[in-house]
């Protein structure tokens, strides 16, 4: 009996793994167990190799393993390709018709015939995956009622057939394992009482914050892996009074959003590396005009094109430096679902008090992964605007110079007076300016309002005990490989320091960083990009660096076995 | 500083004397006043160029973006307060080329804005390069062999996307440009007015004189403004005789009137969100 268990199937796009991913993990969610799913997929539409996988466990998960216990190989692309994950005491439920194991795994392949099963209840070839879902509860030692319940959950919509044929599919897969295989058994221990959780990716978590900050617009052109934010909005869309727009390219994307801010709603627009690139000039509008901005950038791998469909940490560079000139901006990175949730509704709350554009900083394994998280609760939403005038007259100066560098924003229309913005540098009202003094003064104002930010930005979190040998520091989604690790770490002497506020680095970061005995950067980029920053801002050089930029996420494994090797095992 | 019916700011004007955005101004601020628009009503979305200097001696609530853009700041601001009158004020440069895509498919959406397009058949604030409205063979600094090029045509593009409101003035008939600006103002959709201006300082080709011997009036021909084939006969007329006036004019569905929210009697940034948060939670349980 574990107290935690892998599990994978993968086959063909077409082969209907997304959905069945779905169907997994709220079958294991539903029951009480803590959940953190992970799928792989090429940028295509039908054929190559996607994978799902989800870790279970009686106890909160920061992340996924990559070893698994429990691998369904709908083809022999799977088995070719993922056998290596498998743990010594693993088991493979394949079709025997489709895929062939090497000799010494005939112990622990468990041959169910998928597409026999399939054929004979008269269902379409898709519902095969339906079919090693049952037969995967059937070797968890679980009940099937909660695998039925999920279908139930997917397939409502769809119809009493479908409803049945799929229910009938998961039986029959179910009752051949428990009667062919009855001693094929990875058991979970039985997870403890399912408490008021819910199960999402980072992506419907910044959906849901979205909403949650009083967003009335969101802006967007599709781009993976930030599309799936555009596809969540635009479904609640006229029904929930926000307006979704899907714009011609990233430049009228981000311009929208500008002119909508500007004339009085709180808005937002999302995409990934290569439009954050369209949208740069845009940028340097948004802080010379002083309009509030935030934009959601979910990294994949670059440059260009790069990989589309995978992980990368690669964009943080490019958000903290992008556009001409000088100029505040926040950048925001969080590290696991709940703070993607409360750090995009915090982000429209700076974006507004130091009018200034934010970017939250995800990647595709945050955007992508669902993560077991207690229910957000929308009502302790702070909803801060800043210095909004409800009313003004003609005499109303846009820049007014103020100590704080923050001037009182007016919304066109609302009162009567005008209000001016000019993406040339400006006098106070608004009006071109080219006077040295002027244009040294407006520099200034800007540039100050970074001393009020910067008191009020949370420190980096330290995770683990106090005082340690070793020191991990990481920013982003890293937080959850290495928080899992550190849970099999447990009596050995290291902490880890997190980022997520990476763009002004928190004040208490140098002291912090001093205070550590050895550290070790990990980051999803070749020229350590946080290592750098660190260097920039407090002169400390991490010399040691876990770096990895081939797509994939870290995992907890190799984060622990990084760990062992330098402090001994 | 205070409000008033001439549209105008303290600050004097850096147009060259004889530039035809003297002209366009004149002929917004009668039209906004003809009409009783008071000026914290509208939001004039400049474009960058000589035109675009023109934010800050114009007196209503500005935007001046980037160059190329203001159609989709328009767009934006449009969404979030339909109640603002929003002109669009562009060039021949950033409207019809940096800012081409956004001009292809804002006009698609017939989300009401009106588009006045400063149209000097050259870049003029750059000081004289040749722009994508240019004749063939016009020499400028960057052409001097001769543009190459057939020029862009704003009023086919327009018809041939669903435009709505397709027109196009001469500057120094400010009569007749004002009554065009009032039509497009009331107009419930996307209208542009292509506004063939001379800019005297670059261009000597394409002079007032020379835009004089040309251009004559629709109105005066019986042209029918409702007729897409005719629109598009004259859109393609250019030479020796210039047609201006209104090309093509349509009713149909709005952006605003194609979406529930925006349909609304209340602008949106006066609207609440209504969503169900729990209903939205149930999906992830």
């Amino acid at each position: 009996m574990s107290k935690r268990i892998t599990f994978q199937i993968a086959g063909q796009a077409g082969f209907g793994i997304k959905e069945a991913g779905i169907i997994m993990s709220r079958t294991l969610l539903n029951q009480g167990y803590f959940v953190f799913d992970y799928s792989e997929y090429p940028s295509l539409v039908r054929g190559g190799h996607n994978t799902y996988q989800a870790t279970a466990s009686t106890q909160p998960l920061d992340s996924f393993y990559k070893t698994i216990d429990i691998l369904v190989a709908l083809d022999q692309t799977t088995i070719d390709q993922d056998l290596h994950k498998l743990s010594s005491s693993g088991v493979v439920i394949c079709d025997p018709t489709v895929c062939q194991t090497p000799e010494d795994m005939a112990e622990r392949t468990i041959s169910v015939p998928l597409q026999e099963i399939t054929k004979h209840i008269q269902a379409p070839e898709i519902v095969k995956n339906t079919v090693a879902l049952g037969a995967t509860q059937a070797v968890l030692n679980l009940s099937l009622s909660y695998l039925l319940a999920s279908l139930n959950r997917s397939f409502e919509a769809k119809g009493e057939s479908i409803l049945k044929i799929n229910h009938q599919a998961a039986q029959e897969g179910f009752n051949f394992v428990k009667e062919k295989y009855p001693n094929a058994k990875l058991e979970l221990e039985k997870a403890p009482s399912p408490t008021n959780q819910i199960l999402l990716t980072a992506n419907d978590a910044m959906s849901l914050a979205t909403i949650s900050a009083g967003a009335q617009a969101y802006f967007a052109y599709p781009m993976t892996p930030a599309s799936s934010i555009l596809h969540s909005l635009a479904k609640i869309g006229e029904k929930g009074g926000i307006i979704v727009r899907q714009s011609e390219d990233e430049i009228a994307v981000i311009n929208n959003t500008i002119g909508a801010s500007f004339s009085g709603i709180r808005c937002a627009c999302g995409t990934s590396g290569g439009g954050f690139a369209l949208m740069v000039e845009a940028l340097g509008l948004a802080a010379i005009t002083e309009t509030p901005l935030v934009i959601y950038e979910v990294q994949r791998p670059g440059p260009a094109t790069g990989v589309p469909t995978w992980t990368g940490q690669g964009d943080l560079d490019f958000v903290r430096h992008a556009a001409p000139g000088d100029f505040l901006r926040v950048v925001v990175a969080p590290g696991d679902i709940k703070e993607a949730y409360e750090m995009t509704i915090q982000a429209f709350n700076l974006a507004e008090r130091y009018q200034i554009p934010v970017i939250v900083l995800t990647d595709k394994l945050l955007a992508e992964s669902r993560q077991t998280v207690a229910v957000f609760d929308s009502s302790a939403v702070k909803i801060d605007h800043g210095e909004l005038l409800d009313s003004f007259d003609e005499n109303y100066q846009r820049y007014l110079k103020t100590d704080s560098g923050i001037s009182p924003r007016a919304i066109p229309g609302k009162g009567e007076g005008v209000v001016r913005a000019n993406s040339d540098e400006h006098d106070e009202t608004g009006f071109s300016t080219e006077d040295a003094e002027v244009i040294s003064d407006m520099v200034e104002k800007r540039a100050r309002k970074i001393k009020l930010l910067r008191e009020e930005l949370p420190p980096p979190q330290v995770f683990g005990p106090k005082e340690a040998d070793l020191t991990l520091v990481s920013w982003g989604s890293t937080k959850l490989a290495i928080n899992q690790a550190l849970k099999e770490l447990e009596g050995k002497s290291v902490n880890h320091i997190h980022f997520t506020y990476v763009s002004p680095l928190p004040q208490q970061t140098e002291e912090l960083l001093k205070r550590a005995k050895r550290l070790v950067m990990v980051e999803g980029n070749q020229s350590g990009q946080l290592t750098k920053l660190i260097r920039e801002e407090t002169g400390i050089l991490i010399e040691d660096k876990i770096l990895k930029y081939d797509g994939r996420p870290f995992y907890p494994e190799e984060i622990k076995e990084e760990v062992d090797k330098r402090i001994g095992k | 500083m205070p409000l008033n019916n001439t549209f105008a700011t303290n600050i004097k004007p850096t147009w060259c004397p004889g530039c035809g955005n003297f002209a366009t101004w004149a002929a917004v601020k009668n039209a906004l006043n003809e009409m009783e628009i008071a000026p914290n009503n509208v939001l004039t979305v400049f474009d960058i160029g000589c035109g675009g200097n023109g934010n800050n001696f114009w007196a209503t609530n500005i935007f001046h973006g980037l160059h190329g853009r203001p159609l989709p700041v328009a767009v934006g601001a449009k969404i979030a307060n339909k109640d603002l009158t929003v002109l669009v004020s562009t060039g021949d440069g950033g409207g019809y080329g940096e800012g081409g895509n956004h001009f292809i498919h804002t006009i698609r959406s017939n989300i009401q804005l009106v588009c006045l397009a400063h149209n000097n058949q050259l870049y003029g604030l750059t000081t004289g390069q040749y722009s994508p409205s240019s004749d063939q063979g016009f020499v400028s600094k960057t052409s001097p062999t001769g543009v190459s090029e057939v020029p862009f045509n704003p009023l086919a593009t327009a018809i041939s996307n669903g435009g709505t409101f397709v027109a196009r003035a001469f500057s120094n008939d400010i009569v007749h440009l004002t009554e065009l600006i009032k039509q497009a103002i009331q107009h419930p959709g996307f209208a542009l007015i292509d506004i063939l201006q001379p800019c005297v300082t670059f261009n000597k080709i394409n002079t007032a004189a020379w835009y004089k011997e040309r251009v004559y009036k629709l109105e005066e021909v019986n042209h029918p403004v409702d007729n897409k084939e005719e629109a598009w006969k004259k859109a393609m007329e250019w030479g020796d005789k210039i047609p201006i006036g209104l090309f093509y004019k349509e009713i149909r569905p709005t952006y605003h009137q194609g979406n529930k929210v925006l349909n609304k009697e209340e602008a949106l940034l006066n609207q609440k969100i209504k969503v169900n948060f729990e209903e939205l939670l149930a999906e992830f349980r």
